[in-house]
């Protein structure tokens, strides 16, 4: 049995730290998991200047993963063995969100209404008597301060800690690979097609696409749906048709809304504009490329000169009654058919196409350089490094080869 | 336009074409519909037993259709000579809370049958109520227009066929992630599995006629359970997660042994969906309140026709490609009215798919 546990910081923006830590404990109630693929989700922001969520700091970052359970406390339904997700949280399992089975990232323990959403890290929580934001509950601290452990709270480590409720296994035949896109990238955007009903024939507009717009195409594919690009960056363009995008629409063209009312038909518009830019940009695209009564869901928040949204309720609202709506993750009620959607050979031969690099998590720095490059989708890293085939997928390569990007 | 038409009528043993006088949309919002072709549903029962559904009568027999508006009476809007249709079912009032919600024209709460469209346009019994006529008498709020680039050939299954299994299948949030079960392969069972496959379900179809099992193959069935194998649940269920029994059953053939085998095949909280009928027989369905719906938290639900509200799409829908090879799979032919009795034999002896009445030869 290993003493120790291997995680990876961010210092200071540019840099990255393996840092040896104590090996974690825990308590009933959790598991503790041997990471075999830790996924990149928003970490090269941090990398690049710090830009924090409320629940990390530069010794603490990622919140995704898969891998094996290495130990269990009496009373837990899973073993020593058990291949699982890990999703990211540690929520209450008491208040109603909870209770009906929604989004673990917003359950009612989490003090949202006292966390600005300012980006301003290690913000004090006066609400919290003083502790910092890091240790709310809910967050991924909370699990850390749960078990009283040094280590195991967050995605970039070697061995993580669960709570029970936040794992779910995974069947013998699905590969790591494939199971570790049931968090930010297939698994949460999921959650807005299964909400939405979208089906066979609906029509989906994707704005702006990096991972989360790529997943966002793999699932309306998936479902049958007719998926439309809204996105002006001739690289990533290349790889969401490679993904399955039937149309690109440049939101540059003075009738790109023509063009989309063209496609849709009688709809006049998308029965759901996934936004997942997070830039007023392509908010207001997206908004006005739903139909009347159609739902725009955004993902985007995390950006650069962060600007707010005008809407004018009236005309972008009431007139054409439309939906507005958000998350971060998989609902609990989501997670079955998350991994039966992730098993699905159509949606892994997509998936190779979405998964760009991966890397050993001691080389982290050429894994962020790659998401900020632009010419990325989800990235992966190996914390036991023990990556497999280190560097660009055959995909990505093939791309870069056929001049794409240029 | 000459001034008469063609009937057909239905007896038991009996099926010729009789000239009956040209009907004329006399009445508020009644257009007349020359057909290219009518779908035959249940009809062959009357010729084989004399038996009639409360609509039915020797004169009065089909209700699907597709052709061209001959002529438009008056208070008709949106609808002129020379467009091509989609007749629905039956006459909805398009006033009640049924038809102004836009579900399904059957169920509205007025409904009129063939002879009552005949009476308010002051109208002969028989001259053209019914579907099995070459000139037809339609409200115009159930006509659909069709767009020239969709074939009669595809618009004819709009009615019970694609058309009559679209919404039971649609509203019923059958994904990708579906497990359904189809009881009875029939063409109403070849329907639903179409349509049930184009929402990219898993479909195991349950039944035992070899020819019609081919055709449900072909249409793409992901596993065939035979329901007289003795571990026939065993085997459905094995076919889905956990072996907990399917999501969604469709019982196609009203025939109490598979209503029970769907029931019994469900998941808990699984849904039932009802869509066979056997009117001329005293055939029940019994249900335990207890042990099949309470204790399993089962629902059962039913339904036979196309919402209004999906017309719009089921058009598109007839358009695609690959739904047109499905329907080109799952109909046997079509057939002049005048071979009307060989056609009913051939349905009889249950191994073929849907046919089709034309009435091109007919003047």
């Amino acid at each position: 049995m290993p003493k120790t546990n291997i995680i990876l910081a961010i210092p200071e923006p540019g840099r990255v730290e393996l840092k040896e830590r104590p090996y974690p404990t825990i308590v009933p109630g959790f598991s503790l998991v041997k990471v075999e693929i830790a996924p990149v989700c928003i970490e090269h922001q941090v990398y690049r200047d710090h830009t924090m969520e409320w629940h990390s700091d530069a010794d603490n970052q990622g919140h995704e993963g898969v891998g094996t359970i290495v130990e269990t406390r009496p009373g837990s339904t899973f073993a020593v063995g058990d291949r699982v997700v890990i999703y990211q949280g540690n929520s209450c399992q008491e208040c109603f969100v909870c209770e009906r089975g929604l989004s673990p990232s917003h359950c009612l323990s989490i003090p949202y209404e006292d966390i600005a959403g300012d980006q301003d890290p290690g913000r004090t929580l006066e609400a919290l008597g003083g502790g910092q934001t890091i240790d709310a509950p809910g967050g991924l601290m909370a699990i850390q301060n749960d078990c009283g452990s040094d280590s195991g709270g967050f995605g970039f480590s070697q061995f993580r800690i669960a709570p029970n409720h936040m794992l779910q296994k995974i069947p013998e035949d699905l590969p790591f690979r494939y199971a570790a896109l049931a968090n930010c990238s297939l698994g949460c955007t999921y959650t807005a097609f299964e909400e939405c009903n979208i089906g066979v024939d609906d029509w989906v507009v994707v704005a702006g696409v990096g991972f989360i717009g790529f997943g966002a195409i793999i699932n309306a594919k998936y479902r049958g749906a007719n998926v439309i690009v809204l996105g002006r960056n001739p690289f990533r363009m290349a790889q969401a048709t490679k993904m399955g995008a039937d149309h690109i629409v440049d939101p540059d063209d003075p009738d790109w809304l023509e063009q989309i009312h063209a496609l849709t038909g009688r709809l006049r518009g998308a029965d759901l504009v996934v936004e997942a830019s997070g830039y007023p940009y392509y908010q207001r695209r997206a908004l006005d490329a739903v139909r009347r009564f159609g739902t725009m869901w955004m993902y985007g928040f995390l950006v650069d000169n962060y600007e707010t949204f005008p809407m004018h309720f009236l005309d972008d609202i009431h007139n054409r009654s439309i939906r507005l709506s958000g998350s971060h993750d998989v609902y609990f009620n989501h997670r079955e058919g998350v991994v039966r959607m992730l098993s699905n050979p159509r949606v892994q031969a997509m998936a190779d196409h979405m998964i760009t690099h991966e890397y050993n998590m001691s080389q982290g720095v050429e894994a962020f350089e790659a998401a900020l490059s632009k010419q990325a989708g989800k990235i992966y890293l190996y914390p036991h490094e023990n990556c497999p085939a280190p560097g660009l997928s055959p995909s990505l390569q093939e791309l870069i080869d056929s001049g794409a990007a240029r | 336009m000459t001034d008469s038409n063609v009937n057909l009528r239905v007896e038991k043993g009996v099926a010729e074409v009789v000239e009956v006088p040209m009907p004329r949309p006399n009445a508020e919002g009644f257009v007349v519909v020359r057909q290219e072709y009518a779908g035959i549903c249940t009809e062959q029962k009357s010729y084989a037993s004399g038996f009639y559904e409360a609509h039915e009568g020797p004169l009065h027999m089909g209700h699907e259709g597709v052709g061209t508006i001959a002529e438009v009476g008056p208070g008709v809007s949106g609808l002129r000579e020379g467009d091509r249709v989609i007749v629905h079912i039956g006459w909805a009032c398009g006033g009640c809370w049924v038809c102004r919600n836009g579900l399904t024209s059957t169920n509205c709460e007025n409904l009129g049958v063939a002879r009552d469209m005949e009476e308010a346009n002051s109208m002969p019994s028989g001259s053209g109520g019914g579907a099995f006529n070459k000139y037809r008498l339609a409200p115009a709020f159930n006509v659909q227009k069709i767009p020239d680039s969709l074939d009669f050939r595809y618009a004819r299954a709009a009615n019970c066929l694609i058309g009559s299994t679209y919404s039971i299948v649609r509203d019923f949030d059958v994904g990708p992630q579906t497990h359904a079960l189809v009881a009875g392969v029939g063409f109403i069972g070849h329907a639903a599995i179409a349509n049930l496959k184009h929402r990219g379900a898993t479909v195991i179809a349950l039944g035992r006629n070899a020819e019609r099992l081919a055709i449900a193959r072909e249409l793409g069935v992901d596993a065939v359970v035979h329901p007289d194998d003795t571990d026939w649940l065993d085997q459905v269920r094995d076919l889905t997660p956990d072996g907990r029994g399917v999501d969604i059953a469709y019982e196609c053939s009203g025939h109490p042994d598979y209503q029970r085998k769907a029931l019994d095949s469900l998941r808990r909280f699984g849904q039932l969906i009802l869509m066979g009928y056997q009117r001329e027989t005293d055939w029940t369905f019994d249900i335990d309140v207890h042990d099949d719906i309470l204790v399993p938290a089962k629902r059962i639900a039913g339904m036979e026709d196309l919402m209004i509200k999906h017309r719009g799409e089921l058009g598109e829908l007839l358009q695609q490609q690959a739904m047109q090879q499905q329907i080109d799979t799952m109909i046997a032919g079509d057939a002049p009215l005048s071979d009307a009795a060989e056609v009913f034999e051939k349905i009889l002896t249950r191994k073929h798919g849907k046919f089709f009445f034309r009435f091109d030869d007919l003047e």
